[in-house]
């Protein structure tokens, strides 16, 4: 089952701060997370344990330069994945 | 038990961050950086075990991270983190003269998952929180859209 994906402003915000390469990836992998949540994703730890937690790499075929965090919640319908929050943080 | 815990680890960090800090080498020899590696390695994964562990206890209480519990864990992220970008510029160092530095991969995605953890506004992701709570929120096919928009008009 394929989830629809709605993003808070303050994530919205986070996306919108990204340079337009690793935006567009950012978009590649909610479409990659709506349609796989639970195999992609895992339960948070810190800072939240009840949200979940996407992870990957930045860029995805060369050494990894950044880690991309998403974190999101399912709709209360559970049709939605609600994205909360999008971190990045580089290595070096 | 945690308590004691989080005490050995933060002399054991400590130590570590310090060892870095006076270190007056002007080169490694590949062996010596791995074994140092494989230290920095342990001692992350000790900092990942109380992470969950704390994070077992909070869902256990139902309750969540206050201000003074993710601080206190932060703390032992921090600690660990500071070195990184020394030991990163000494992997470069050896990886850029041909040598494989056994353990460098694994050190990265350490480093990028400890930045990960201090990257983290527990402030910010509230605020977000209460966002979608109240109903404030947009379908990312709407953003796309707009995000296409902007690019094109910026051509």
């Amino acid at each position: 089952m394929s989830y629809a994906v709605e993003l808070t402003p303050v994530a919205e915000g986070d996306l919108d701060s990204l340079p337009p390469m690793l935006a567009s990836h950012v978009l590649e992998q909610l479409d990659r997370l709506a349609a796989d949540p639970v195999r992609l994703s895992r339960r948070g730890s810190f800072p939240h344990p009840l949200y979940q937690k996407y992870q990957f790499y930045w860029p995805p075929d060369a050494p990894r330069e950044a880690e991309v965090t998403i974190l999101f919640r399912y709709s209360q319908d559970e049709t939605t994945l609600e994205i909360v929050g999008i971190g990045v943080v580089h290595y070096g | 038990m945690v308590a004691a815990t989080e005490e050995f680890l933060h002399h054991q960090l400590s130590g570590y961050a310090r060892a870095w800090e006076s270190d007056r080498a002007s080169a490694l020899a590949a062996w010596d950086l791995e074994a140092r590696l494989r230290t920095a390695l342990t001692l992350f994964e000790h900092v990942r075990r109380l992470d969950e562990q704390m994070t077992a206890d909070i869902v256990a209480a139902r309750s969540s991270w206050t201000p003074d519990s993710a601080a206190k864990l932060l703390a032992f992220y921090r600690e660990w983190e500071r070195p990184t970008s020394q030991i990163a510029k000494r992997i470069a160092e050896l990886q850029s003269k041909g040598h494989q530095v056994e353990g460098a991969d694994e050190f990265r995605t350490a480093t990028l998952h400890a930045r990960s953890a201090l990257n983290t506004s527990l402030e910010k992701l509230e605020r977000s929180v209460r966002e979608a709570d109240e109903g404030k929120l947009r379908p990312l096919g709407e953003i796309r859209d707009e995000l296409r928009r902007r690019a094109d008009a910026g051509r």
